[in-house]
């Protein structure tokens, strides 16, 4: 079952094209998908406050876009948090992923229940790539995209190992 | 005229050659026998360069030197001129426009530079660059000016063209005059008011006199060089010697004191006393016109107790720390230790208990620079002392202003100095030392919080600040202990080896070691103040090596 079949119940269903969109791009910033709430800030939640982002429809989409990222093969665990499941930070099975993150993040988690959650990262052939291209710490990220970089997501199958 | 200077040269000849032979005589002897040389009658007035551009013969040269194509990268002797201001001192032999020389800021807070242009009789024209070291209170150094006679557009100095000056300090005053009433001489100064009009003004002028220029022409003396740097011995020629008064233009007209009342006068007063002598000085001067009317509001207010003319002092006193030009610097002259040390002791003397908090503050951050002098340098200093200055600055408006002892909050414009005007590495340890009643939940934290979220640079995207610091983990777990003290429970530490702390009102604040952004960001402060309003996101400030 992909992700478009299993999130039908709601309004909208993430795609992989959707977050190579503008206004989602921040999400492959570095510091992107550090925490689950940095995945959500990057949906739109938090930015606009009708879209409240403890409900069931703001996991699903969380859970989707992991799931887009864990496709592109660009992100791997830093630290997992309060439970510790018996899966590799680095060679999970995306199901094994997903189904783990269903469980700890739970309808209703706050942001502070997010600290004692997983902590996602960059793989580091991809921060590498970027630092490579030029970007900085202090480098706006939209326009490093948009200036130096144009499709994203042409580049990242250019660059992937 | 020739004649009458070269009589008037005579007898200074005469009257260095006893200097020389009397090499122990005091400067009052010196100065005593100056005021019996007869020299001539001086006026004095600004005006704007406008005026001056009318004249055909001075327009051209004044128009070079307040080019900006007059670039001191280009020719190393070039100058530009400030042409904003103009002093101009006329006699019936010559007239001298002293203008500003453009300096750089730094330059500036050491040395006053003029030009000064003398035309004589109309057709000749000499050239001087006048040198001012600065002392406190916008003094200068009378005692010790460098005059320089320069030549031609290029302003080649003396030396390279050889002549000799001697000079000699006297005194002499003028009328300033208004032509109509609330009107100097110059229409467009618009700070010429009614209350003030024609006044006497005395300044300490230099003679300086130029004995030919014998040290190039080998005892030729009939020719005088002129404004292009070539030998001028037709009509309209100089004399042998050249008296030259000088006056230096800072850009601020010399005015009279402000009058106070009788009894802020007979205060003034008091302080001339060899222990007050300076403070005496200080506020006896045109230039502190402004703290003079303070004062004298403040003390005709019905404070003319011994409290408030304890305050008084301190007040003056801080006017000259304030306007001590001088930088710090471990091996200075000006030790900003020790002033940060006066604030702090006037802050705690007369700022209730604010002040006293303050005060502990100041001491608290002496202590910290006492005990690790090397891990301070001198910039770091100067930027300590800055926001010294500023918020005591601050503490004593709010005093004069308001002619009450205590204040409605005075954390604000501390926390924003400390911030904004500083920045860095010292904001971050003055922020280490703030106490708990600054980060009190509620507005006052938020207010912190806010300007915390500024700090450093803007990171990849709008909610993340990267700020470089040498020991990111220490600083950062420094401001996190600060921005905590008054946290509701105990701190929740997570797995991964963050630090949550609850500021009440669904308001966050977490500290973390670690990062899953890129394996170089040492510590994280993540700001959560969404429910506080401020942000609509967390706020993640990064604290990295630089």
């Amino acid at each position: 079952m992909d992700s478009s079949q299993k999130c039908k119940i709601y309004n909208t269903v993430i795609i992989k094209k959707d977050l190579f969109k503008e206004d989602k791009i921040g999400l492959f910033a570095p510091d992107g998908v550090e925490f689950i709430y940095n995945v959500l800030e990057n949906l739109g939640y938090y930015k606009d406050f009708s879209k409240n982002f403890t409900t069931e429809e703001a996991r699903s989409h969380g859970l989707q876009s992991i799931e887009i990222l864990c496709d592109l093969e660009l992100i791997e665990i830093f630290s997992w948090g309060i439970h510790i499941p018996k899966i590799s930070k680095r060679d999970f099975s995306k199901r094994e992923l997903i189904e783990y993150l269903r469980e700890v993040w739970f309808v209703g988690a706050s942001t502070q229940d997010f600290y004692s959650m997983p902590m996602i990262k960059y793989k580091d052939w991809y921060l590498k790539a970027l630092e490579e291209k030029g970007l900085t710490h202090t480098t706006h990220w939209k326009t490093f995209v948009k200036e130096e970089i144009g499709d994203l997501e042409q580049w990242i199958e250019e660059v992937r190992p | 005229m020739r004649n009458n200077l070269k009589g008037i040269f005579s007898v200074l000849i005469a009257f260095i050659t006893m200097l020389i032979f009397f090499s122990g005589c005091e400067r009052e002897q010196l100065e005593e026998a100056s005021s019996e040389i007869n020299f001539p009658k001086l006026e004095g007035r600004t005006t704007t360069v406008k005026e001056l551009l009318r004249q055909p013969a001075l327009r051209d040269k004044i128009l070079s030197l307040s080019s900006n194509s007059q670039n001191k990268s280009t020719n190393s002797s070039a100058i530009q001129i400030d042409t904003s201001f103009v002093k101009i001192i006329e006699t019936n032999q010559y007239d001298s426009y002293t203008f500003q020389v453009v300096q750089d800021s730094i330059e500036k807070q050491f040395v006053l530079r003029n030009y000064i242009l003398t035309v004589v009789n109309d057709s000749t024209y000499v050239q001087h660059l006048v040198d001012y070291t600065v002392l406190s209170g916008h003094a200068y150094d009378m005692d010790h000016i460098s005059l320089t006679q320069v030549f031609g557009d290029d302003l080649l100095p003396s030396f390279i063209k050889c002549s000799s000056t001697i000079t000699i300090p006297y005194t002499s005053c003028y009328m300033v005059h208004c032509n109509r009433p609330g009107q100097h001489t110059d229409p467009e100064d618009l700070d010429c008011s009614a209350e003030i009009r024609a006044y006497e003004m005395c300044v300490t002028r230099w003679l300086f006199l130029e004995a030919g220029d014998s040290a190039c022409s080998g005892g030729d003396s009939d020719g005088v060089i002129d404004d292009s740097g070539t030998r001028n011995s037709s009509g309209g020629s100089l004399s042998d010697d050249l008296v030259i008064p000088v006056e230096p233009n800072d850009g601020r007209e010399v005015r009279p004191l402000v009058t106070v009342s009788d009894t802020t006068q007979a205060f003034f007063n008091t302080l001339n006393n060899p222990t007050e002598i300076a403070l005496y000085n200080f506020i006896q001067n045109f230039h502190q016109n402004e703290l003079r009317r303070e004062i004298n509001d403040y003390l005709r207010s019905g404070l003319n107790s011994q409290e408030a003319q304890d305050f008084v002092k301190w007040l003056i006193d801080f006017a000259i720390i304030k306007e001590d030009p001088t930088p710090c610097g471990w091996n200075s002259n000006h030790d900003c230790l020790v002033s940060i040390n006066r604030m702090a002791q006037g802050l705690r003397r007369f700022h209730g208990a604010q002040g006293a908090e303050v005060a502990a503050y100041f001491e608290s951050v002496l202590s910290d620079i006492n005990t690790s002098p090397s891990e301070y340098t001198v910039n770091d200093i100067q930027e300590i002392y800055n926001v010294a200055l500023n918020i005591t600055k601050q503490y004593n408006s709010r005093m004069i202003h308001s002619i009450v002892v205590g204040f409605v909050d005075g954390v604000t414009p501390i926390i924003e100095i400390a911030l904004f005007e500083v920045g860095g590495i010292i904001a971050v340890r003055l922020l280490q030392r703030i106490p708990l009643s600054w980060v009190l939940r509620g507005d006052r934290l938020n207010n912190l919080v806010r300007k915390v979220g500024l700090m450093g640079e803007v990171g990849a995207q709008n909610s993340i600040r990267i700020v470089k610091t040498n020991a990111p983990i220490a600083n950062s777990r420094g401001i996190f202990n600060t921005l905590t003290k008054n946290k509701i429970g105990n701190f929740v530490t997570g797995s991964n080896g963050s630090i949550s702390a609850n500021m009440g009102n669904g308001n966050f604040i977490i500290y973390r070691p670690v990062t899953a952004s890129t394996s170089n960001f040492p510590a994280t402060i993540s700001l959560d103040f969404r429910a506080g309003g401020i942000w609509t996101q967390v706020r993640n400030v990064k604290f990295i090596t630089p």
